[in-house]
């Protein structure tokens, strides 16, 4: 009887800390598979920080045209009224 | 009639480019100096300073639209639709520098917009980095960016200096200057060459701990903090903006915990 419960026990033992192990082994693979997904992501941010922020040219380029083609269709309104 | 109606929609144009602009928008450099700086002061206190010492002229970029790995960026002047810029970035890693860079090359390999090379070793203050460099197509021309990398304790520094690839040569001298002038330390005030300059400093910080009046009291913001700002601004130019805005935030962060 007592040698039934000790095989029992260890059963139940070895099946619950295989288990728990598996659940830790796995949640270090997705901690490092988080961690090796996010790596590089510095230099990838350095990277579109170049270009974006240097477009500012372009922005600015564009609504001086704006500006310009206003400023020009203005009289050309005036005109067509009359 | 059509032409109120191009006329109309051309200001609204203007509008939205007009936000779109304000997202990009280039901060003069003194007024965030001199604003008070209480957004992660303990971050960048905590643990060393990395710095790079910008090209003169070159004006900050809105830091408050940066990605959160990005700690600053200068933005130059050029002809072209690409303005030159200078950024910095850091990034907290377990790996070493050859897979960092394996990785930065993969990601890059991934993209039919980017190519990247690895131009070698390069020797930092703090450790051998390895420089790279990306080519970038973007619709207003091709982005040609060197990338110097440099691991230390468990963290990649990381400082980019990209121009439109046509004007990239002109500024090469310029970021040269930036790659030698990459420096990690945890006393700004180290880093002052003059012996005379560094005696100054010392006792500029030293005052101003002295002074039991409360920071954020109005007597000590102008008759302390302020004049000490202008100081660090109009006396330590060589040591470039980024310099002076990480040692004003630093001892900002210490007056706080001190007051």
């Amino acid at each position: 009887m007592k040698k039934k419960i000790t095989t029992a026990l260890l059963i139940v033992l070895l099946s619950v800390s295989s288990s728990v192990h598996a659940r830790d082994d796995l949640q270090d693979v997705a901690k490092d598979t988080e961690e090796l997904w996010r790596t590089g992501s510095g230099a990838h941010d350095g990277s579109y920080t170049a270009v974006s922020t240097s477009m500012i040219a372009w922005g600015i380029g564009l609504a001086i045209g704006i500006a310009v083609l206003c400023a020009v269709l203005r009289p050309s309104t005036g005109s067509n009224a009359h | 009639m059509l032409t109120r109606d191009i006329k109309n929609i051309l200001i609204l144009s203007c509008f939205a480019l007009g936000g779109c602009y304000e997202t990009h928008q280039i901060n003069d450099e003194k007024n965030i100096l001199l604003s008070p700086v209480q957004e992660s002061t303990a971050q960048q206190v905590v643990g060393d300073f990395c710095y790079f010492i910008p090209p003169q002229g070159w004006n900050l970029a809105d830091m408050s639209k940066l990605s959160p790995r990005v700690k600053i960026c200068f933005i130059g002047k050029g002809s072209g639709n690409l303005l030159p810029s200078v950024n910095l970035a850091t990034e907290e890693v377990n790996v070493s520098l050859k897979t960092y860079l394996d990785i930065v090359k993969k990601d890059c390999e991934s993209d039919p917009n980017c190519l990247w090379r690895d131009l070698g070793k390069y020797n930092t203050s703090f450790g051998e980095g390895r420089l790279t460099e990306r080519e970038v197509k973007t619709q207003w021309g091709i982005s040609r960016q060197a990338q110097l990398i440099v691991m230390k304790d468990g963290r990649a520094y990381i400082l980019t200096a990209g121009a439109l690839k046509e004007e990239f040569s002109s500024h090469y001298q310029d970021f040269e200057k930036v790659f030698r002038s990459l420096t990690l330390t945890n006393d700004l005030t180290t880093q002052v060459a003059s012996p005379e300059k560094k005696e100054l400093l010392c006792n500029l910080i030293g005052n101003l701990k002295t002074n039991k009046t409360s920071f954020d009291s109005d007597q000590f913001q102008q008759s302390s903090w302020k004049p000490f700002q202008e100081k660090i601004i109009n006396d330590f130019t060589e040591m470039g903006s980024y310099w002076q805005i990480l040692l004003l935030r630093d001892v900002q962060y210490q007056l706080l915990q001190n007051h």
